[in-house]
């Protein structure tokens, strides 16, 4: 088990919006904070499953689709491992598994990181190409700031506290 | 559901755990079932018409985007298709590495399909998610399964979904022997996972079900056929893959944009699992004839339900030819046959998990691609499941909506259709008058 915190960042880089989790992820990894991996996945859900199931401490960020009257770039934020995401971060594909699917799977056989925070932002465009939009930009920024802040409130991680 | 003077309906408006989308139509008068129509909206993809004026050697790399799960099926028929064209022929350790690879595809599209997909089914629960909470080994192991079942795709193919490493010919680079020899451990705790988890599936409560069908799958003289073969059936079919198109004809039919398949003169076939199980029973290996038998399946199986154990059977067979071909592999001196383009009309087909995969091209002398015809296991499927749900609803038209409605769902499940390939979601409507 692993005392790292991973920062997961989800998404498909080739439909628009839709990388807000992949561009995100890249930023915080730029930063190069002490103890945190990341990793980007354009896989399906199994395959997110795998990947955090060695870590206590896991922030998520994915683009969300709500079909709902949401300003572009706005934030969600959601403790998962207090309870399931809401319906619009379920998955659209009948081909795969969501992060939702993913996470409550997880926790149903009891291998969901201890701290699992989920960060959305809302995307306006999802079809295919590689330019995010502008209105999502100012998103993606502010949830790297707080994402950066939250990692600094658990920063320095005590050896082996979290092995405990 | 609905209910007016006289007449039921149930709608179902996206029957789930299935790849992709379409619809069930069901009509149920004076206790008989009138009508059933497996309708597939999913909008055409044109992936024949795009192939044409490409260069013979792009067609497995674009063919492989038809599906996500069973990408092998479709570079591997490609592939076939242009060698058998230009005269090629790839063996030796090469070969091996094709069924590796297609041993890895069949691992992950079955063990998804078993225990995410249709194993929810037998027990009661809406999905996998459920049913974690009760049987959290079982999903555990088939979660490692899989895993096992992508490693080796992304050991050969260089990813799991759309493998970039398979030409015409063969690979662009092959894995040494230290790489291959490496997955050995993981293959034998998968070949001892796959025989607990069967011995679990074959208490699951399965519905007396039978049908006489025409089964048609490749046949090899020298092993379970996966990437080569011709074609046989238990009703007289036994040709060379050149004479495809003269027994099996498309057929348009207005409910679907994917082509429905029957045997010349005759009807529906059912190709998949249970037709290769029944065809070719004995070239499975000893162990995987061996547990076959211990979970109670005879050398024959025509309950489509029971598609599940022979999954089953498949998965382990999978597991343990990936063990020999990995204990005795040998570094190829070259990743791929050179293949160079001459004019003529080929033809390819494997065994994609969900049956057969035809795969005809023509190119010209300069290797551009003229035609192509590409036939999916799930299209061919198509009529055969119209035909299932036909047999089984009627002996069960007074069993209450809710319970009819599921096993319904289940019997197309028996499938494991990949709508997404064949043109995509099913919704269920259930009309009784």
């Amino acid at each position: 088990m692993s005392n790292d915190i991973l920062v997961l960042g989800i998404g498909n880089q080739f439909r628009s919006d839709d990388q807000i989790g992949l561009l995100a992820a890249k930023a915080i990894e730029a930063k190069k904070l002490p103890n945190v991996v990341v990793r980007l996945e354009q896989r399906d859900g199994l395959a997110l499953l795998e990947i955090w199931k060695s870590f206590r401490l896991v922030i998520a960020i994915d683009a969300v689709c709500s079909n709902q009257k949401v300003i572009p770039g706005t934030i969600y934020y959601f403790e998962a491992d207090q309870k399931p995401l809401p319906t619009q971060f379920r998955s659209c594909s009948t081909h795969a598994f969501g992060l939702a699917e993913a996470i409550e799977l997880s926790r149903n056989l009891g291998m969901l990181p201890t701290s699992f925070t989920v960060y959305g932002v809302e995307g306006k465009n999802f079809e295919e190409g590689e330019e995010v939009s502008m209105e999502v930009k100012f998103g993606i920024d502010q949830v790297v700031e707080r994402i950066v802040h939250q990692i600094g409130t658990w920063l320095p991680i005590p050896s082996g506290v979290h092995d405990a | 559901m609905k209910k007016s003077s006289g007449t039921k309906t149930i709608k179902v408006n996206y029957l789930a755990r299935v790849e992709g989308e379409g619809a069930l139509y069901l009509k149920i008068k004076d206790r008989k079932v009138r009508d059933v129509k497996l309708k597939i909206f999913e909008p055409p993809r044109f992936f024949e018409a795009f192939l044409r004026g490409r260069d013979f050697r792009e067609a497995p790399d674009i063919t492989a985007r038809i599906c996500g799960i069973c990408p092998i099926a479709y570079e591997l028929g490609a592939s076939y298709a242009m060698e058998d064209i230009c005269g090629v022929k790839v063996e030796g350790p090469l070969r091996s590495l094709r069924r590796l690879i297609y041993d890895g595809e069949w691992i992950e599209s079955h063990v998804l399909h078993m225990f995410m997909l249709h194993a929810p089914d037998f027990l009661g629960y809406q999905d996998v998610i459920q049913m974690a909470k009760d049987h959290p080994a079982l999903v555990q192991d088939a979660l490692r399964m899989k895993k096992i079942g992508n490693r080796i795709m992304v050991l050969l193919g260089g990813r799991e979904i759309h493998p970039i490493n398979l030409k015409v010919g063969g690979f662009y680079k092959v894995p040494n022997k230290h790489e291959v020899r490496a997955l050995t451990g993981d293959l034998e705790w998968g070949r001892d996972a796959i025989i607990r988890a069967m011995k679990a599936l074959a208490k699951f409560p399965f519905p007396d079900f039978e049908y006489d069908y025409e089964f048609i799958a490749m046949r090899h003289p020298e092993e379970y056929a996966i990437i080569e073969g011709k074609l046989v059936s238990n009703k007289g079919i036994d040709i060379p893959l050149r004479e495809y198109d003269n027994y099996l004809i498309e057929e348009h039919v207005p409910h679907s944009t994917a082509l429905q398949t029957v045997v010349k003169g005759r009807a529906s076939c059912h190709v998949g699992p249970l037709a290769r199980y029944n065809l070719n029973f004995h070239q499975l290996s000893p162990i995987a004839k061996k547990v076959a038998r211990e979970i109670g399946l005879g050398p024959v199986c025509r309950n489509p339900f029971k598609s599940l154990l022979v999954r089953g059977v498949e998965t382990l067979y999978a597991f343990d030819e990936a063990l020999t071909i990995v204990k005795s592999y040998e570094e190829p001196d070259r990743p791929a046959v050179e293949v160079k383009p001459r004019a003529g009309t080929g033809y390819g087909c494997t065994e994609a998990p969900r049956g057969i995969c035809y795969h005809r091209y023509t190119i010209d002398d300069s290797g551009t691609i003229l035609d192509a015809k590409i036939v999916s296991p799930t299209a061919v499927n198509q009529k055969m499941i119209e035909n299932d749900l036909w047999n089984f609803v009627t002996p069960n038209v007074d069993l209450p909506q809710e319970e009819l409605q599921w096993k319904c769902e289940q019997a197309i499940r028996n499938y494991d259709p990949c709508i997404s390939c064949s043109a995509h979601f099913l919704k269920l409507e259930l009309d009784r008058e």
